[in-house]
Order: structure tokens, then sequence, then C-alpha cells
């Protein structure tokens, strides 16, 4: 498989042509679906929903910004709003893209771009190297699309345990991704 | 801002596990928050990172060849107008609130609610019967004390409140939830407007503040 590397990106956002996008569409399409299917999709409507998500990726491709976050972060968002706008058919949409509204943000120092491969695995490695408890609650979040109610029932847990547990994921994934992060 | 969303909040809204009450308040507040948009800028690395490791899930046996021609189809169709053309960035109304209630505050529908203060409810799904509570108080004037069943997000639009945990300014969120109890005051010489979302009942701790309550049903 042809790697997804920040060349690849940028050749794309410039040629934009069907036989580089079929090697995006291969990697994250079978992913996309896994977790629609995960959370609650049949297979059919988990690949149509999975179809729009992609064709989303394929329209906005020239507002990615590789200094804002990784590629894999950037589609993440796009599929979770697609999700939430039809795995759960409601009837506006909750999440703003920011992107697209265009809302003037900090600059980012180009000495905290890193290359965005690296910060993907090191985010999986610093979730990796949470304590069980605080991991369990982060991939019930982000795997299980589980709301803050749910975790506390299914890990019969007060709610503030499940907050607690959130914030201190979250601080520990933050300290050990300083040095590639602001 | 000063007064931002509980991180545990801005990490379901990372998700996508928020509400859609909350998440919108949520997206209300980051538009002038850039501490909170990296707070979910580092999340979504999560949720990329995430991505990444999940297993592939095999598709249909035509799906590339399906989705270019969804893609065709898609360009043949009128796109739907985007945000930067129909959304006011300079309004008091966040963009992510003006799809439900229009670029101008003075558009809503306010009712009597109690001396000094006035509400407006606006449904945001039907389906779900969700709803915003948006509450106009006049300058001076006291929210009875109360505490929460569930958790309740404030959004100020306009004006500012205090309560026991400080002051909030326009754009500020104030995230409380069964532990918290508080008592807001409008502190701004000008009205204060702003918009609440909750997941239960609020309790007030006065019988006046219970009529307060069943008149306002939130």
């Amino acid at each position: 498989m042809v790697e997804i590397s920040k060349d690849f990106i940028k050749k794309f956002q410039a040629e934009k042509n069907k036989k580089d996008f079929e090697i995006i569409f291969n990697f994250y399409a079978p992913k996309i679906k896994s977790l629609l299917i995960r959370n609650g999709a049949e297979f059919t409507l988990a690949e149509d929903i999975m179809h729009d998500t992609m064709i989303n990726i394929w329209d906005k491709i020239h507002m990615y910004n590789p200094q804002k976050g990784s590629f894999s972060s950037w589609i993440y968002t796009i599929a979770r709003n697609n999700r939430i706008d039809l795995l759960r058919k409601k009837s506006s949409q909750p999440y703003t893209d920011i992107s697209e509204i265009d809302i003037p943000s900090d600059n980012e120092n180009s000495q905290e771009i890193v290359e965005r491969k690296s910060l993907t695995e090191q985010v999986q490695n610093a979730i990796n190297l949470l304590p069980d408890k605080q991991k369990k609650v982060i991939e019930l979040s982000f795997k299980n699309d589980m709301t803050q109610d749910e975790i506390a029932t299914e890990l019969n847990v007060p709610i503030g345990t499940v907050k607690s547990r959130m914030r201190l994921a979250y601080q520990k994934m933050k300290d050990n991704l300083k040095d590639i992060t602001s | 801002m000063k007064n931002c969303p509980d991180l545990a909040t801005i990490i379901s809204y990372s998700s996508g596990a928020l509400s859609k009450s909350f998440a919108l308040l949520v997206s209300s507040h980051i538009e002038k928050c850039d501490h909170c948009r990296r707070n979910i800028d580092r999340c979504c690395e999560m949720g990329g990172s995430f991505l990444d490791a999940e297993e592939n899930t095999a598709l249909e046996n035509n799906s590339y060849a399906l989705f270019l021609d969804k893609l065709e189809e898609s360009k043949n169709t009128e796109r739907q107008l985007s945000v930067k053309d129909t959304f006011d960035k300079s309004s008091e109304v966040p963009v992510s609130l003006q799809r439900h209630i229009g670029r101008d505050l003075s558009s809503l529908k306010w009712s009597f609610l109690a001396p000094g203060i006035k509400k407006c409810s606006v449904k945001i799904d039907e389906k779900e019967n969700k709803h915003l509570t948006f509450l106009k108080i006049k300058s001076k004037k006291k929210i009875p004390e109360h505490s929460h069943l569930g958790s309740e997000l404030t959004l100020v639009l306009k004006g500012s409140f205090d309560d026991e945990n400080g002051r909030y300014m326009a754009g500020d969120i104030a995230d409380h939830d069964h532990t918290s109890r508080h008592e807001p005051v409008v502190t701004s010489d000008e009205d204060c407007v702003c918009v609440i979302a909750t997941d239960g009942p609020l309790i007030f701790n006065s019988l006046i503040a219970n009529i307060f309550q069943s008149i306002a049903r939130i």
C-alpha cells in the first residue's frame, strides 16, 4: 500500500485526481465503516454513510491544513460530523465546521509543526501509556460513541468518576505530548 | 475566555458524544475561544489515532466505483449554500446558533417568566424534542439558588452575571453538574442574555423558586 504521507496529501490537494483518492479511500473507508458499525449502523447504512463521508473529504480536501493537525484527526472530525448528522438522523447540525466559517486562530509557530505521522504514532503511544481505567473511558467515548452517563452505567461508577478519569487522561496525554504540541 | 467548559465536556464534545443542545453551546463557545479549540484539536488527535488503529471492515466489491458514481451525482445536484455565505460572524449570536435563531437576539419571541426575567424556548430537534432555553434578565436581578439533577451548560450571549465561581461575560460558559449549587446575579448594566442546555431539571431551594421552576420548565 502506498503510504499516505504529507507529500502525498499535498500532491492530492494540488492535483485532486481520482487515482490518488483511491489510495486515501482504500486506507480510511474500511476503518470509517468499522467505526459506524460499532456505533450501531447496519452494514448497508454504514457503507452509505461512509460514501457520504468520503465525498465530504473529496470536497473539503483544500481545507485540510497540516499545520493544524494530522490528516487522520481531520478525517476523524469529518467522519464524526457525518456520523452525528446521518447515523443519528438529527435534523440539524450541532457541530459547526470551524474550518468552513474560517474564524482566524492563533498562528502556529513553524517550530511547532511536526511530522504528522509521527504525531499520530506518539498519540497512540500516549494512549497506550494511560492507566487502564483512564484508557477505558477514553476508548468508550471515542470508539463507542458513549455519553458520560452511558460510560458511568457501563462501568458501574458515578458520573463524577467518569469525568475525573477523563480529565486525568487528558492531562496525562497533554503532558506526554507537550514536546510536540503547544 | 475566562470561563470554559469542563475538560470532560470538551472530551465528550470531541468524540461526538455530547447531546445536541450541549454540543451547540460548546460549538458557540469555541468560535471565540482558542484555548478550548486547542484542547479539542488535541482530543481529535486521539480520535484520529483511534481511527488509524481501527480494524478494517470489508467494503462492497464495487465500493470505489459506486463512490465515484455518487461523487459525480453530487456534483450535478445543487450544493447547499456554504456556511461562509449565509452566516454573520460579527453578530452577537454565535454562528453555531444562527442556524436556529437567526442573527439577531431581538428577533427571539420573549415571554414573561418572572419580574425582570423573560424566557424564550427554541426547539432544536423535532424528533428528540430537544430545546434550548434563552433567558433575558434585567440588571441586578437574581436567579433563585438552585442545584441540578443532571448537567447544565449556560452560555452568556450578552451582558454578564456572577455566581459563587466568579464572573461570566459574553462567550463564557458555566458548566454545572449535580454537585453544583449556585445563585447567579446579573452584574452588567445592560440586560444579560444567556442560553441554557440541561439534561435534568434544576432543583430550587425555596418554595417561591419552585413555583418559578414550574413556570420556567427548566
